[in-house]
């Protein structure tokens, strides 16, 4: 049965869509000087221009079948490939049976050791989701800015899912509520809101547009709680090029319970997360595969969201309405802003250090699960905020450090 | 309304029930071949494969090797040689007459192919059958990169072996030779 339905996830979630209606969504990289060219080709063929990568010379646009047959002799055409999707990774949620919490720290705080070092401020989180619900008095509003990429304000979530997220890097300690992994401190975050309010899907390309939107930003560490299972030359591209310029990124490995990669999460320059429970055992609906680098709470994780449940007289939720309240989640989603927010916390102790430096730091610091020594269900092991201070305490950064 | 069809589609197959699904239909040769990711390996799958059906006869030959894949690590990797026994664009149908049989396909509104394999890995050897998925990108002036949505052995040595990924490489769609066209008319 397993193999069955991750068959029926893979056709339905990844790709199939495209073959709908005989339009595909395509990129296009063209040959150098030949930008116009091929988009008046685009578009005399009626093709939609989607989105422009000029860092790239590549811009992605749906097309007809029939358009793409008259486009791809054009001279200009460098190469063309299939835009592929990338959807929320949410395996399930839950309300909790209170709506509101006292000062609690969640499992995963004092599991990655977010609570054994303060947050000295000066790194920013870019989190690309399905937006912030800004108004939850635990989530931070004071250097919180975004990028709206025409899924709604970036400062509005009717999903929940990147609010959830957000939460988890950096819900404010000491005004009830919970507390993020930053949240000793107000964090400095910038969303980018490339979901909507159903949590549909988007396309690599508008992944790629977002983390230049994340580095345009100034951010320091980008989390990406998405993808799916097919790579794209021009997303690898924008994240080895966001790599090389400082910036650290980290993804969910995703939740397909079986030996496949997951974009971006399984690109080199990226940091894929697996996600394990509160008892540090490795959960069963996150991918296996030689790219998982860290693992970091996932199963029954609380965090921030923009509704409260609605409850019967016996407790039992029987509906939802809005206000900031709270819920559990599970999910490669939920472990992947751990490992971002420990990033953040510990690089905020050692600005001299550049994001190759970080990411060592965090892996060769992680605390060893399952098989001896590296292994595809949990990479390096759970990541550890304070051992990673300590090894960098040790060892030292000089900010030329490389992969 | 594409995904809720392939929802019915995929639901047939997870349940096992067929009073919907999808079918073989159309006929073609496909050509493909170049790398793609591992089924969670560090390194690159290679593949090629040419299928045909024309008058209804279907031919043609696939190689893959997936050295690195995780689950299959313990002897040396997934490499093998196929027949292909069936191929075609995969459409939901509503018609009983047309459901279970070997049309019956899993991947609605994409190409398809069926195989029979033979291990040539000595560490894993048998017998199976498996089936493609795929989309045609064409050829052009320019590179091209296919899409393989899906690739799953059945059964034989490889039975659980599960991937889908990015062709570094091509997957084309020609018309059928023109002298069986000709001979049929």
């Amino acid at each position: 049965m397993l193999k069955k339905s991750f068959i029926s996830l893979m056709i339905t979630g990844a790709f199939a869509a495209q073959a709908n209606a005989q339009d595909v969504r395509l990129v296009f990289e063209y040959s150098q000087g030949n930008k116009a060219k091929l988009m008046q080709a685009v578009k005399a063929a009626g093709g939609d221009i989607k989105v422009e990568l000029d860092q790239d010379n590549a811009f992605s646009a749906m097309v007809s079948y029939d358009a793409f047959n008259e486009i791809k002799n054009s001279n200009a055409v460098k190469s063309i490939e299939v835009d592929a999707q990338r959807k929320v990774i949410p395996v399930s949620e839950y309300y909790s049976n209170v709506d509101g919490f006292d000062d609690i720290a969640p499992y995963g705080i004092p599991m990655v050791q977010a609570n054994q070092i303060p947050n000295m401020g000066g790194k920013k989180v870019c989190i690309m989701d399905t937006g912030y619900y800004q108004a939850h008095p635990d989530l931070p509003s004071m250097d919180v800015d975004g990028t709206s990429e025409g899924a709604g304000p970036w400062y509005q979530d009717g999903h929940g899912h990147g609010t959830h997220v957000a939460g988890t890097i950096a819900a404010v300690d000491g005004n009830g509520g919970i507390t993020g992994v930053l949240g000793s401190d107000e964090a400095s975050l910038h969303i980018v809101r490339v979901f909507n309010d159903a949590g549909g899907w988007v396309y690599a390309s508008d992944i790629a547009g977002a983390a230049y939107d994340c580095a345009d930003a100034g951010a320091d560490v980008i989390n990406m709680s998405l993808g799916s299972a097919f790579e794209t030359k021009v997303e690898q591209r924008a994240f080895d090029r966001i790599e090389r310029m400082g910036i650290l990124s980290v993804a969910a490995a995703g939740n397909d319970q079986a030996a496949t990669h997951n974009y971006p999460a399984s690109y080199d320059s990226v940091m894929s997360v697996a996600a394990v429970d509160l008892n540090e055992e490795w959960a069963d609906f996150s991918q296996r595969t030689a790219k998982v680098e860290i693992a970091a709470p996932g199963v029954d994780v609380v965090s921030t969201y923009p509704k409260v449940g609605v409850y019967d007289e016996n407790g039992n939720v029987i509906g939802e309405e809005a206000g900031p309240g709270y819920v559990y989640m599970s999910g490669t989603s939920m472990a992947s802003p751990h490992v971002a927010g420990v990033a953040a916390l510990v690089w905020s102790h050692f600005p001299q250090c550049n994001n190759y430096e970080i990411r060592n730091a965090l892996t060769a610091s992680a605390k060893d699960l399952g098989d001896e020594g590296r292994d595809y269900k949990t990479g390096h092991g759970l990541v550890q905020a304070k051992a990673a201070y300590d090894y960098l305490t040790t060892n030292g950064c000089d900010g030329r450090g490389v992969k | 309304m594409v995904q809720k069809n392939i929802k019915l589609c995929t639901l047939a197959l997870i349940i096992g029930t067929l009073s919907t699904g999808c079918t073989l239909v159309g006929e073609g040769k496909f050509t493909g071949g170049g790398t793609m990711n591992s089924a969670g390996g560090a390194e690159k799958a290679v593949l090629t494969f040419k299928a045909e059906k024309c008058d209804e006869e279907v031919s043609g030959q696939m190689n893959f090797h997936d050295r690195s894949a995780i689950d299959f690590e313990d002897v040396g990797g997934v490499k093998l040689t196929a027949d292909i026994t069936n191929v075609g664009f995969c459409e939901l149908t509503m018609d009983p007459d047309g459901l279970g049989g070997p049309d019956a396909c899993t991947c609605e509104n994409q190409y398809e192919a069926h195989f029979t394999y033979s291990s040539t890995n000595p560490a894993a050897p048998g017998e199976g059958t498996g089936k493609a998925c795929f989309f045609d990108t064409g050829e052009g002036k320019g590179n091209f990169h296919g899409v393989v949505t899906l690739l799953a052995m059945d059964s034989g040595p490889y039975q659980t072996y599960l991937n889908a990924g990015t062709v570094s490489g091509n997957v084309q769609e020609h018309s059928c030779p023109s002298t069986k066209n000709d001979a049929e008319e």
